[in-house]
C-alpha cells in the first residue's frame, strides 16, 4: 500500500533520512520505534509531503507521491497525524473535526462519520462547542485522531500518540488505534517512544537509528530481541 | 476643546472611522495569516479608486454609474492583491533559492510594470512632468532586490546573514519586500496616470450622494456619507459571517493558528492565503472608491499613503490579527481623527498611549499556548 525506496532527506547540512526503505501493508499496523532524531518524525513528515525527499521514492497505492502537495496527498486517503496533536487551539470540537473533513463534499457522508467518531470518543460530543485549546492532553489526542479520521483515510499516520499522557489514557487510546484497524479495516503506520506498547499493538516494526533502518520484522520478534530489548524496552 | 464636539465632526468621524475599518481589516488578517505586514494594501486602496475613475471616465465620462464601477474596481484590486502575494510574498514563503525568488518576484513585477506602461498610450506627459520623482521612486525599487540579494546570500552564511541571524534576516526581507511592492505600485501609476489630483466625473455619481439624507443635530448627513456608513457596516458583519460560519473562514482561522496542520488535513494554505489577499484587496477597493466620492478631488498615486498608515495603526490598535480588533480600532482612529480636526498626531500619539498598557492592542489576547 504504501513504500518508501532508500529514501533520503536534509534539513540544509543536516541528513536526517540516508537511505530509508520501508513497506506498509493494507490493513496492517506498522510501528516505527526509535531513539529521538532518528528520524521517525522525519519519515512521517515527507510521506506526507511537508518535507521533500532529495532521493528516492515514496509510492501509496502504486503511484509515486514525493512530489505531491500536502493536500493532493491527503484527498489520496492519506492522512498524517502530527506530534503533539496539534489541535487549533481557538477553533471548536466541532470546527477541527470539520478541517478534517475539510476536502470532502459529501455533507451527509461528513455528518454521519461526525456521529461516529463522537460515539468513538463520547467525551468529544459532551465537548463539542468548547474550543480545543480548553482540552486536557488526552481529550486532544483523541480529537487529534478524530481529526484525522474524518478525512476518511485509508492509511493512518500516527506521530507519538502517547506524548505526554497518563498511562491510563495512553491504554485508551492504543485501544482505540487497535479497534480502528480492526473493526473498520484501517491501515496505520505508527510511530512511538513507547516500545514495547507500540509492539503489543502493531503487526510489524521497524527500528530506526540515526536516519537509517537498523531491523525489521515481525512486531512479537522484535519484543522478544535481545539487541532491541536492551535499548529500547528497558529490562523489563 | 469642547468646541470640537460638534455634529460636523461626528458625521466626519463616522466616515473616517468606515474608512478606516475597510482598510484595516485588511492589514489584519493578512498579519493573522502569514505574519507579514502588507504595506502595499495602502496602494490596494488607491488602485481601487483608479479602477472605478476609469470605468467612470478619467478624462471624459462614460456614463457609467460609479455604483456599477465598484464591482469591476474590487474584481481588478482582489487580482493585483492575488498578485502582490504571489509575485513578491510566496517566494520568500516558500523560501525558494535566490534565483527562484528573485526571477519569480523580480520577472513578474517588471513584466506587469511594463505591461502597465504599454497598454497606456500617453504617459511621456507624466514621465516628464515628474521625472524627477519617478526616478527617485525607482532608485528605492532597484534597492529592494539588492538588499533581498544581500539578504539571501548572507542565509547562506554570508556575513550579513550571520549577523542578522535566519530568522530576522526573513522577517526583514519579507518586510522590505512589502515596503518595495508599495513604492512599486505608487511608482507604476504614477508613471500611467500621472501625478494630477482627479476626481470622479460629477455625471457617474448620482444625485442623491449630494442632496442630505437626514440631520444629525444640525448637521446634514449627505448620501454619499450615508452610504459610506452602511456599505462598512454590511461589509464588516458579512466579512464576521465569512469568517466565524463558512469553511473557508474556518480554514483561515485554522492557518492563522497553524500552518502546517492545516496543510496535512488537506487545507490548500496558499489558497487559503490568496483568498485572504481577495478579501482584503476588495474591500480596500470599496474603500478607496466610497471614500474619493466623499471627499473628491483626492484621487492620485499618493492618495493611499496616510489612510494606508492610518489604517495599519488601527489594526495595531485593535489588536493585529485580530479582526474585531482592527474593525474597532478603525473606528477610533475614525473618531480621535474626526474630532481633532483631521489631525494626525493625536491617533498615532493615542494608538502609542494604549500600546504602553496594552502592547498587544486593545482586542489582542496573549498568545495562545499550545498544551
Amino acid at each position: 500500500m504504501l513504500e518508501l525506496k532508500n529514501v533520503h532527506v536534509h534539513y540544509g547540512k543536516i541528513h536526517a533520512l540516508k537511505g530509508v526503505s520501508l513497506e506498509v501493508r493494507e490493513g496492517e499496523i506498522v510501528t516505527i520505534i526509535g531513539a529521538n532524531g532518528a528520524g521517525k518524525s522525519t519519515t512521517l513528515k515527507t510521506i506526507s509531503g511537508l518535507l521533500r525527499p532529495t532521493e528516492g521514492e515514496i509510492r501509496y497505492e502504486g503511484g509515486p507521491i514525493h512530489l505531491v502537495q500536502p493536500s493532493d496527498i491527503v484527498a489520496r486517503g492519506l492522512c498524517h497525524t502530527p506530534e503533539g496533536r496539534r489541535i487549533f487551539p481557538e477553533l471548536t470540537v466541532h470546527e477541527n473535526l470539520d478541517m478534517g473533513a475539510y476536502l470532502r463534499k459529501d455533507k451527509s457522508g461528513i455528518e454521519k462519520d461526525r456521529e461516529h467518531v463522537y460515539e468513538m470518543f463520547p467525551i468529544l460530543a459532551e465537548r463539542r462547542e468548547q474550543h480545543g485549546g480548553t482540552l486536557s492532553g488526552g481529550e486532544q489526542q483523541m480529537l487529534a485522531i478524530a481529526r484525522s479520521i474524518m478525512s476518511k483515510p485509508r492509511l493512518l499516520m500516527l506521530d507519538e500518540p502517547s506524548l505526554g499522557l497518563a498511562p491510563i489514557i495512553v491504554q485508551q487510546i492504543f485501544e482505540v488505534i487497535a479497534r480502528l484497524n480492526r473493526e473498520e479495516g484501517l491501515t496505520i503506520l505508527l510511530v512511538e517512544q513507547n516500545a514495547s506498547l507500540a509492539l503489543k499493538t502493531a503487526h510489524r516494526g521497524y527500528v530506526f537509528e540515526t536516519g537509517t533502518v537498523l531491523m525489521s520484522d515481525e512486531a512479537s520478534s522484535l519484543a522478544a530481541n535481545e539487541q532491541v530489548r536492551a535499548a529500547y524496552l528497558g529490562s523489563d | 476643546m469642547a468646541d470640537l464636539l460638534t455634529p460636523e465632526n461626528l458625521v466626519n468621524a463616522l466616515s473616517l472611522g468606515a474608512l478606516y475599518a475597510l482598510i484595516a481589516v485588511g492589514y489584519t488578517m493578512v498579519y493573522g495569516i502569514i505574519k507579514l505586514i502588507n504595506f502595499a494594501h495602502g496602494e490596494i486602496y488607491m488602485l481601487g479608486a483608479f479602477w472605478a475613475l476609469l470605468v467612470v471616465g478619467m478624462e471624459q465620462a462614460t456614463g457609467i454609474n460609479l455604483f456599477v464601477a465598484i464591482v469591476p474596481a474590487m474584481l481588478l484590486c482582489a487580482a493585483v492583491g492575488m498578485t502582490v502575494d504571489w509575485s513578491a510574498y510566496l517566494s520568500l514563503r516558500r523560501r525558494l533559492p535566490l534565483a527562484d525568488g528573485l526571477s519569480i518576484g523580480g520577472l513578474t513585477l517588471l513584466g506587469v510594470g511594463a505591461i502597465f506602461y504599454k497598454l497606456t498610450g500617453d504617459t511621456t506627459h507624466a514621465w516628464y512632468s515628474e521625472a524627477a520623482h519617478g526616478v527617485f521612486g525607482w532608485s528605492i525599487v532597484a534597492l529592494v532586490p539588492v538588499v533581498m540579494l544581500a539578504l539571501s546570500i548572507g542565509e547562506k552564511g554570508g556575513m550579513l546573514g550571520r549577523s542578522l541571524g535566519r530568522v530576522s534576516s526573513d522577517r526583514l526581507s519579507a518586510l522590505i519586500t512589502a515596503i518595495g511592492m508599495s513604492l512599486i505600485l505608487q511608482t507604476l501609476a504614477q508613471l500611467v496616470w500621472g501625478a494630477d489630483y482627479r476626481a470622479f466625473p460629477q455625471e457617474s455619481i448620482p444625485a442623491w450622494m449630494n442632496e442630505p439624507s437626514f440631520h444629525l443635530g444640525d448637521a446634514p448627513v449627505l448620501g454619499k456619507e450615508l452610504t459610506m456608513w452602511v456599505v462598512a457596516l454590511a461589509m464588516m458583519a458579512g466579512l464576521h459571517l465569512l469568517v466565524s460560519r463558512t469553511k473557508i473562514g474556518t480554514a483561515m482561522r485554522a492557518c492563522s493558528m497553524d500552518q502546517e496542520t492545516a496543510a496535512l488535513m488537506g487545507i490548500s494554505v496558499d489558497r487559503v492565503i490568496a483568498f485572504t489577499f481577495l478579501i482584503g484587496s476588495g474591500m480596500a477597493a470599496v474603500a478607496g472608491v466610497l471614500y474619493s466620492v466623499k471627499v473628491g478631488g483626492n484621487i492620485s498615486f499618493r492618495m493611499g499613503y496616510y489612510p494606508g498608515l492610518l489604517a495599519f495603526a488601527a489594526a495595531v490598535l485593535g489588536g493585529i490579527g485580530n479582526i474585531r480588533g482592527a474593525m474597532l480600532g478603525g473606528v477610533l482612529i475614525g473618531f480621535l481623527q474626526g474630532f481633532t480636526g483631521g489631525t494626525f498626531t493625536i491617533p498615532f500619539l493615542v494608538m502609542i498611549l494604549v500600546l504602553l498598557v496594552l502592547p498587544r492592542g486593545i482586542l489582542g489576547e496573549p498568545q495562545a499556548t499550545r498544551a
